[in-house]
This record gives C-alpha cells, sequence and structure tokens, in this order.
C-alpha cells in the first residue's frame, strides 16, 4: 500500500470516526425537552430554577435538558438556533421582551401559549400578561404568544449619607417634577460640594445610545410629560401636535441635566453599569435605575462571607441606612407618576419538537410554588407578575423593597413595542438617546433633534 | 564619547512620539486588569492609580470557586485547555501532512488546494458562525465538545497549511533525493526527514492554533450550552448578568485567563516571529 493510500484511508477512517460518534449521540431513549434559560445573578435564582426543573423530571419522567446563558448571549444563541432550525422546546431571556419577542410573534415563529397562559389568566396581577399577548401577522390575531415571568420598572436611588453631610434632611426633597430635578441639580449638589470639597454630581444621568437604562429613563420622563407614541392597536401618534411638543419638553428636560453640569461628562457615553459605578463610588448623589440592583449590590456584599467583616459591615449600613429607594416626583401636570414595566417573558418555537411537554413545563414554571422562588431568589431585583407572588410578606420586609412594591402598587403601564412590535427596532436603534445626544453633544436645536427622531420613527414604525 | 547629532535626536523623538501613545493604548486595559484583581471590592473604583491596600483576596476566591459564577471555574479552565491543546494537536497534524504532501510529495490537486487555503482569508470567521452551527446541528454534535474542536481545526487549517507549506518549500530537496537514494520510504522520509526540519515551524503554528482556540469566543458559546462543557472564555460573559457586576472577580478571572497564552508565547516568541511570517512572502 503507497504513502498516499495509507493517507485517504487514515483521512476516511477519522471521518468516520467523527461521524459516527455525531450519530451516536442521540441514540438514547428518554424522552427529553429542551430548555434554554438566562442565568441568574444570584445563586439563589439558579438553585430555585434547578428545583423547579428537578420536581418536573420527577413527576413526568421527562429529562429537562437545561442550559443557562448570559443575558447578552440569549438573542444571538436563539436567533442562530432560529436560522439553524435547531430551536429548543423552551427558552426565556431576559431581554426577550425589549428585542425580539414581539418581532418573533409578528413574523409567525412563536407558538400560541394561550391554552396555558388563559387558566391562569384570574392569577396575573393587571398589566403583566398582556405584555405576552402578542399580534401574529401570518395568522392574523393576537393571542399570548410568550409567557410572563417577572417585570421591572425604574427607580430613583439616592445617598442619605451624602445628603446628611451636606446639611439636607430627605424631607427636604421636592415633591413636584420642576422643584426635585432642580433641587439635585441645584441645592443638594452645590451644598455637596462646599461641604466635602469634590467634584460630586447631583445625578447620575444615563444617555449613552448603547444603554438600556437611558431609554428606560428617557421613555419614563416621557411618560411625565404624558406623551402616547402609540394607540393600542398599535397606529402611531406622533404626527399629532401636542405629542410632538411634549418630546419637545422631553428632551428639554431630559437634557438639562447634562446642560447645567449636574451629571458627569462621561455620562453621554455611559452603558448599563456605569451609572451603577458612579454611583457606588459616591460620584454622584442619586440615579435612576430599571430595577434595585444598585441596593440589592450592598445586599449582597453584606451576605457575601468571603468578604472581611469591615466590608459586610459597611455594606449592610450602606443597605439599611445610607441608600434609599424611591419613586419619581410627581407629574408636571401634578398628578402621581405611573411607571412603565418591561415584563419579562418566554416563548416557545413554533419548531419546537416537543410542544406538549413544552407547554407543561411553562404551566409548571407558572405554579406558585415554583415561580415564586425562583422571583423571590433574585432579592428584590425583579416583582412577581402574579396577585399571590405580589401579596407574599417578602416585599415588605425591608425598606427597598416596599418601595419597589409601592411603586407597583400604583399602577403601571406597558411599552410602546408591546402594540407595534417595531418599537423593538426603534429600542434597539436606541433613537431616544441619539436624540438627547444629538442636543448635548452636537448641539443640535431641541425641536430638530425631535423632528429627526419623529421621521425616524415614521420611517421604522410607521 | 561621540554625542548623536540632531537628526538623530529627532528621528529618536518622532519614534518616542508614535511609541508613547501605542504603549499606553496597549498597556492600558493590562493595567486595569491588574488594579481590579489586586484591589479589594470596594476600591477598585476609588479611582487611584495603584490600590492602597493590595490584596490577592479576589485570587483566592477565583481559585477556591467561592462566587456563584466561579463554582466551575477549574472545570471550565480545564475544557479550555483541553479544547485549545486538540485544536493544536488535530491542526498540526493536518497541516503538517498536508504540506509535506503538496510540498514535498507533489500531490496532484496541491496548488488548487493551497488557493482554496489563501481563498479562506477572504471569508471573515463570523460569517461562518451560522452555518458551522447548522452543520454541527446535523451531526448532532450541538452542545458537545467536539463540535468546537472541530470548528476552531477548520478555522485554523487553512493558515496553517499555507504556513507549513511556505517553510517546507525552503528545505533542500537534495536530502528528500538523498534519503531516497538511500531507500527510504515516503512514510521514513516523513517521520525521519521532513519532521525534523520543519518542527521549529510546528511550533508556531502549534501555539497559534492552540491561542486562537484559547481565545476563542462566539463558536464557543453558540456550540456549547451547559454549565460543565463551556470554556472559561464564554463563562466569563455570565459576569455580565445584570448591571452590577463583581468586576474585581471578573478582572482577576480575565487575567488568571490571559496569563498562559502569555507564557506560552514568551516561551516560544523565538519561533513565533521567525516563523509565522515564513507565509508571509512567497519564496
Amino acid at each position: 500500500m503507497t504513502f498516499r493510500k495509507t493517507l485517504l484511508l487514515g483521512v476516511a477512517a477519522a471521518f468516520a470516526a467523527v461521524t459516527a460518534l455525531g450519530f451516536a449521540a442521540p441514540a438514547a431513549a428518554q424522552e427529553k425537552l429542551v430548555v434554554w434559560w438566562q442565568k441568574g445573578f444570584y445563586k439563589s435564582e439558579d438553585d430555585a430554577l434547578f428545583e423547579a426543573v428537578k420536581k418536573f423530571e420527577a413527576k413526568t419522567g421527562v429529562k429537562v435538558d437545561l442550559s443557562l446563558y448570559a443575558p447578552q448571549d440569549m438573542v444571538p444563541k436563539s436567533v442562530a438556533a432560529l436560522d439553524a432550525g435547531t430551536v429548543p422546546d423552551v427558552a426565556y431571556g431576559d431581554v426577550y421582551d425589549f428585542q425580539v419577542a414581539s418581532k418573533w410573534a409578528f413574523d409567525g415563529r412563536l407558538e400560541d401559549l394561550s391554552d396555558v397562559i388563559n387558566p391562569l389568566k384570574a392569577g396575573f396581577a393587571p398589566n403583566t400578561a398582556e405584555t405576552a399577548f402578542l399580534y401574529n401577522d401570518k395568522a392574523k390575531k393576537r393571542a399570548y404568544y410568550a409567557f410572563p415571568l417577572k417585570q421591572q420598572t425604574m427607580h430613583i436611588q439616592y445617598w442619605i449619607d451624602m445628603l446628611k453631610d451636606a446639611g439636607i434632611k430627605e424631607t427636604d426633597i421636592p415633591k413636584d417634577w420642576k422643584g426635585y430635578w432642580a433641587f439635585w441639580c441645584g441645592k443638594a449638589q452645590t451644598e455637596s460640594r462646599k461641604k466635602t470639597g469634590q467634584r460630586i454630581f447631583g445625578i447620575g444621568h444615563p444617555m449613552g445610545v448603547d444603554s438600556s437604562d437611558s431609554f428606560y429613563s428617557f421613555l419614563t420622563f416621557m411618560d411625565a410629560h404624558n406623551v402616547k407614541l402609540v394607540d393600542d392597536n398599535g397606529k402611531l401618534l406622533v404626527d399629532d401636535p401636542k405629542v410632538r411638543q411634549g418630546l419637545i419638553n422631553t428632551v428639554k428636560d431630559y437634557t438639562e441635566p447634562y446642560t447645567k453640569g449636574c451629571t458627569p461628562p462621561s455620562s453621554t457615553s455611559w452603558k448599563d453599569p456605569d451609572n451603577n459605578v458612579a454611583f457606588h463610588n459616591r460620584t454622584t448623589l442619586m440615579t435612576h435605575n430599571a430595577t434595585i440592583s444598585i441596593a440589592a449590590k450592598w445586599l449582597d456584599d453584606m451576605n457575601n462571607a468571603t468578604l472581611p467583616q469591615t466590608e459586610r459591615d459597611t455594606a449592610k449600613k450602606n443597605y439599611e441606612q445610607n441608600i434609599a429607594t424611591a419613586g419619581f416626583p410627581n407629574k408636571p401636570d401634578g398628578k402621581p407618576m405611573v411607571y412603565r414595566a418591561a415584563v419579562k417573558v418566554g416563548v416557545m418555537f413554533t419548531e419546537a419538537k416537543s410542544k406538549a411537554r413544552g407547554k407543561e413545563f411553562i404551566a409548571f414554571m407558572l405554579q406558585e410554588e415554583n415561580l415564586t422562588p425562583y422571583v423571590e431568589g433574585s432579592l428584590g431585583r425583579w416583582f412577581p407578575v402574579t396577585k399571590a407572588g405580589q401579596a407574599r410578606p417578602f416585599w415588605k420586609q425591608d425598606k427597598h423593597r416596599l418601595a419597589v412594591y409601592n411603586q407597583f402598587m400604583a399602577g403601571t403601564v406597558s411599552f410602546e413595542f408591546t402594540k407595534n412590535y417595531k418599537f423593538t427596532v426603534l429600542n434597539n436603534e436606541n433613537v431616544w438617546a441619539k436624540a438627547v445626544n444629538r442636543v448635548v453633544s452636537e448641539k443640535v436645536p431641541v425641536d430638530k433633534a425631535v423632528d429627526e427622531m419623529i421621521a425616524r420613527i415614521k420611517a421604522v414604525a410607521g | 564619547m561621540k554625542l548623536p547629532g540632531m537628526r538623530a535626536v529627532v528621528d529618536e523623538g518622532k519614534l518616542m512620539l508614535v511609541g508613547i501613545p501605542v504603549f499606553l493604548w496597549t498597556a492600558l486595559p493590562i493595567y486595569h486588569l491588574c488594579l481590579f484583581a489586586f484591589s479589594a471590592k470596594d476600591s477598585a473604583f476609588s479611582g487611584r492609580l495603584w490600590p492602597a491596600e493590595p490584596t490577592l483576596r479576589n485570587f483566592g476566591t477565583v481559585f477556591g470557586q467561592k462566587h456563584h459564577f466561579l463554582v466551575h471555574f477549574w472545570l471550565q479552565l480545564g475544557n479550555s485547555l483541553l479544547i485549545a491543546v486538540a485544536v493544536g494537536v488535530l491542526t498540526l497534524l493536518i497541516a503538517t501532512c498536508t504540506a509535506f504532501a503538496i510540498s514535498r510529495l507533489k500531490v496532484p490537486g496541491g496548488r488548487w488546494i493551497m488557493n482554496l487555503s489563501l481563498f479562506t482569508y477572504f471569508i471573515p470567521a463570523a460569517f461562518l458562525a451560522v452555518p458551522m452551527y447548522k452543520a454541527m446541528g446535523v451531526y448532532g454534535l450541538l452542545n458537545n465538545q467536539w463540535a468546537l474542536i472541530l470548528a476552531m481545526v477548520t478555522i485554523a487549517s487553512p493558515y496553517s497549511i499555507w504556513v507549513l507549506k511556505q517553510a517546507s518549500d525552503k528545505l533542500p530537496y537534495e536530502l528528500d533525493e538523498a534519503a531516497k537514494v538511500d531507500g527510504a520510504t515516503p512514510l521514513q522520509l516523513f517521520r525521519l526527514v521532513y519532521l525534523p526540519l520543519v518542527a521549529p515551524s510546528m511550533v508556531a503554528i502549534g501555539i497559534y492554533a492552540l491561542i486562537l482556540a484559547w481565545n476563542e469566543y462566539l463558536y464557543a458559546f453558540l456550540l456549547l450550552s451547559n454549565d460543565k462543557d463551556i470554556t472559561l472564555a464564554v463563562a466569563l460573559g455570565n459576569f455580565l448578568a445584570a448591571d452590577d457586576s463583581p468586576w474585581e472577580l471578573l478582572m482577576t478571572t480575565g487575567l488568571i485567563y490571559a496569563l498562559p497564552p502569555a507564557a506560552i508565547y514568551y516561551a516560544f516568541r523565538r519561533y513565533m516571529t521567525a516563523d509565522l511570517t515564513a507565509g508571509a512572502v512567497k519564496s
């Protein structure tokens, strides 16, 4: 046998071995359910999920092939799976609602889960399951093409001790819109700088284009100005002069902390962690954030056995005494804020192999005894979507959770993308922060920046 | 002593003007990596140029797997090592045999293979991620470390073949002829003549493939799923699960992960500079 023949045979044998290895894998006989889930920030979140999975396996005899992914990996991984036709049976990601769920539903890529959600509907709190009620353009109908799991909204966090050091009491914080922002931008910042001699900023104001904090904050400011961009059928309302004026007022308000020098200059390029970091190192007195992750960081530290006792004590003091969680001030019209809630959803793709088992798993996860430990495992970062979950004593156990509870109990509204899926594109582009940056960085007049934003909204979502 | 002339000083100054910013640009991320790794949790963002009280505690947390994101640290580091070594070995095997066959045995179609391997330079690896994912799905290899090994070998092989073929072409054919006169078979020629002569190039290529696989993120996160199967590079992504991550542990793990390739590179840098440029020009 020549060397060339030996080589060819070797290559053929190697190829055959690899192919056999590949095809041998699916030979297992046990029924399997493939579940992709986002990895929790805390061990307790993942533990609660593992526990629920274990119970499901014991109940059904089905092996759950569970894979956990980082949040930023969930969408690319899911898109790759959709393109390749190898989708999981059930998938959940924290950013599905913001970025992809309503588009997948519109394109007919999602399974109708109404038979799972409808029997549980009475148990969901108002304005939660609605986020999962999406339009399918192929089937020409709205249905529950996703399942709601937990939710978040916008909170304010501020340093109580820094205010105290500046000679200011919490009760000095105004409740009206204009007075509130003027307070942080004026008195609080000025007094704090005077007393400490440090360049402290009144507000940590996220404005980066590559940040979800910035668009969530901007849209909250927009809600404060009573701006509605779409009606309940998803039709754009941006041609209404009142909407345009509302947007102008919003952009003016949102850019003011920067133009007045009350937020760090770098905040125009902040990503999601940056307002947290600026707050933690006490560069800012307050910031707005879409979960209570800032306070929860100190809770995490105070329970972290690997940290020295002194650091844990500091963390405890920060969590229990020094940091406050609060809602926004009253709207410019004097009425109380109604917060927009982002309801986090999971999905089942139409190409899923084990649909019946997948639906069974979703229904099982949504049962109170499985869902509650999972949501509470996040230590307050996520709020329940069920009435029973919201009523639990957990939400009144400390001042931060109580503040979150009170904000949600005041009622919530949903995002535009639940009515018109193309708003996910606008959020991904972050047209809101782009308009803000046009004003603060490129010195474009506010009305021009708003007209550009409206033009883009119409081009994408019209 | 002769003082340098004005022209030499100006030339040196110009070089410094370019060199210093380039050095800072390169060194700044590494400096931050070290700064965070040696800082206590709450002093990492203090704004100091160096921590007032440097600590090795973060390394203890990482090595002791004492954080939720690090419970499989050693296993994932082992996965990275296993996959990188497998990719290095398989790439070497394929590239050496191919280069030998084309360069020394002059197999028909060799030129065609070389042109094809050059052509792969025009397609960024990221463009092939989804097709590769689909292919691995068809073979039933998804969530199997073989998927990543084979994908990385596919990506590393063309360049390796090209470099080794160019290195092989430089070897004197008289050695082959002398061996053949002495009755050497092609296999003996490969083992006793060819391999010892291309060994330095093989070191360079092996390290190139190993580091390519060690640093890979996109394919690793697409093709692997289970926490116990993924590489440490993918596991590092878990640290970004929220906007308030344990940055000091992320940076410490990153620093640890960056050390092996850096050590390997410096240990074999002589081969890397001499032999990776071997294919730069056609001889």
